[in-house]
């Protein structure tokens, strides 16, 4: 459903066979944007995510998509890490 | 199309883990051929003209280091099998060790050693230190694991022989884990030999320092599944392979800090053998020695000679 209210909305997605109901995101968030409800986490504020992604760097299943959204650049880039990720399967 | 499986510094165990594909290996060799595996076959040499060649173990002497150039250079692709092929895996652990110590540890300290105390003059010399094998030449892919589990080789052989693409999940161990994880209050870290983990919640909210959360997903998280904490053998989790501000040891740390509301430093307090509890699996491998934050530079003994 598309309404202007919710236009800019991050769309966050929370895989729910990764996530371990640790509630560090809920804990982390400084928006609040995440709940905690039957040991698994529910983002019931997509509408205030400001998409700073600290609940990825948190979260130790890396449960927690946010469409559209990739972390700030990063001012050190090493080549044989990158080639690396890519080839990992 | 012919499959090359070469064996450097390892225990055979990524070998033996093809071989635990049973009946579903039929279906690769209905396609392939295996034209030199030096632990299930009795050919000397990799022939010219490999498709895709498997390499398992670290690199850690001069043999080691010359046949994996070889096999490069005869194979079209080739995959690193196994934590020790992509981070060094437990031979890396030797570097805690000069190279002095070690050849005497393994050829004169051990109990099959012959009592006329003579050494053997061709055995290949070790080199300054481990190295994963992508430290050395050019890796196409990556398989992790110690060894890699036969319920994704399944998946991933017949994707490699066919050239069809695969799509696996690559989040850590604890996407893979059944236990709920929360905060605590009283944390206390526990040795794995005190007391037995409760089977429903987070191993490492009880106090045992798992590695899932640092940790690669490739085996469904069968340690902590099975009430052991997780050692890290499927290599680093994805984020702390690509951030290079983040690194098995402070990403522990900083998990603790997060369920616990303990300072880091008091935390780190209570670590006892870094090398053998954090970089058990990866302490051979260059990419992650070479972290700025890493700690495996200050565990090695003898280096740059
Ligand atoms: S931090 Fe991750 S595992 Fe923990 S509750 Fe949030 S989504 Fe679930
Ligand atoms: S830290 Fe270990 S026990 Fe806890 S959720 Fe992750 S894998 Fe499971
Ligand atoms: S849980 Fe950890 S130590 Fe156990 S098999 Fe999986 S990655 Fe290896």
């Amino acid at each position: 459903m598309i309404s202007r209210r919710y236009g800019s909305v991050i769309e966050i997605r929370v895989d729910d066979n990764a996530c371990n109901g640790c509630g560090l995101c809920v804990k982390d968030c400084p928006m609040h944007v995440y709940e905690l409800r039957e040991s698994l986490s529910v983002p019931i504020h997509p509408e205030n995510c400001m998409g700073c992604l600290s609940c990825h760097e948190i979260c130790p299943a890396q449960a927690l998509e946010h469409k559209g959204i990739y972390p700030s650049r990063r001012h050190y880039i090493d080549i044989r890490v990158c080639e690396m990720l890519n080839r990992v399967i | 199309m012919k499959i090359a499986i070469e064996e450097l510094a390892s225990c055979s165990g990524c070998t033996i883990a093809i071989l635990d594909l049973h009946e579903a290996l039929l279906d690769i060799l209905g396609k392939a051929e295996i034209v030199y595996a030096p632990v299930i076959m009795d050919v000397k040499e990799p022939p010219e003209g490999i498709d895709i060649a498997f390499v398992t173990g670290a690199v850690r002497n001069e043999e080691n280091q010359e046949r994996l150039r070889k096999i490069r250079k005869r194979a079209k692709t080739v995959v690193a099998l196994g934590t020790c092929a992509c981070y060094g895996g437990i031979s890396g652990l030797s570097m805690l060790f000069n190279r002095e110590d070690l050849f005497n540890y393994v050829f004169r300290g051990v109990e099959t050693v012959k009592p006329d105390g003579v050494i053997p003059t061709d055995v290949p010399p070790f080199l300054y230190r481990a190295f994963a094998v992508g430290d050395l030449v050019k890796v196409d892919y990556y398989i992790t694991g110690c060894p890699p589990k036969e319920m994704y080789l399944k998946k991933i052989l017949p994707a490699l022989v066919s050239g069809e693409p695969l799509a696996l999940s690559k989040k850590s161990v604890c996407s893979e884990c059944d236990r709920i994880m929360g905060a605590h209050e009283n944390w206390q870290l526990r040795r794995r030999h005190e007391g037995i983990p409760d089977r429903e919640h987070c191993l490492l909210g009880q106090g045992y320092l798992c590695l899932g959360a640092v940790t690669f997903g490739r085996c469904g998280a069968s340690c902590p599944h099975s009430n052991v904490p997780c050692h890290g053998c499927n290599g680093p989790s994805l984020d702390i392979l690509r951030e290079p501000c983040r690194d098995i040891y402070n990403m522990m740390i900083r998990r603790i800090a997060d369920l616990t509301d303990k300072p880091e430093a008091e935390i780190e307090k209570g670590i006892y053998d870094i090398a053998h509890t954090f970089y058990p699996f990866t302490i051979g491998s260059l990419i992650m020695e070479d972290k700025g934050i890493s700690k495996i530079r200050d565990l090695i003994k003898e280096r740059n000679i």
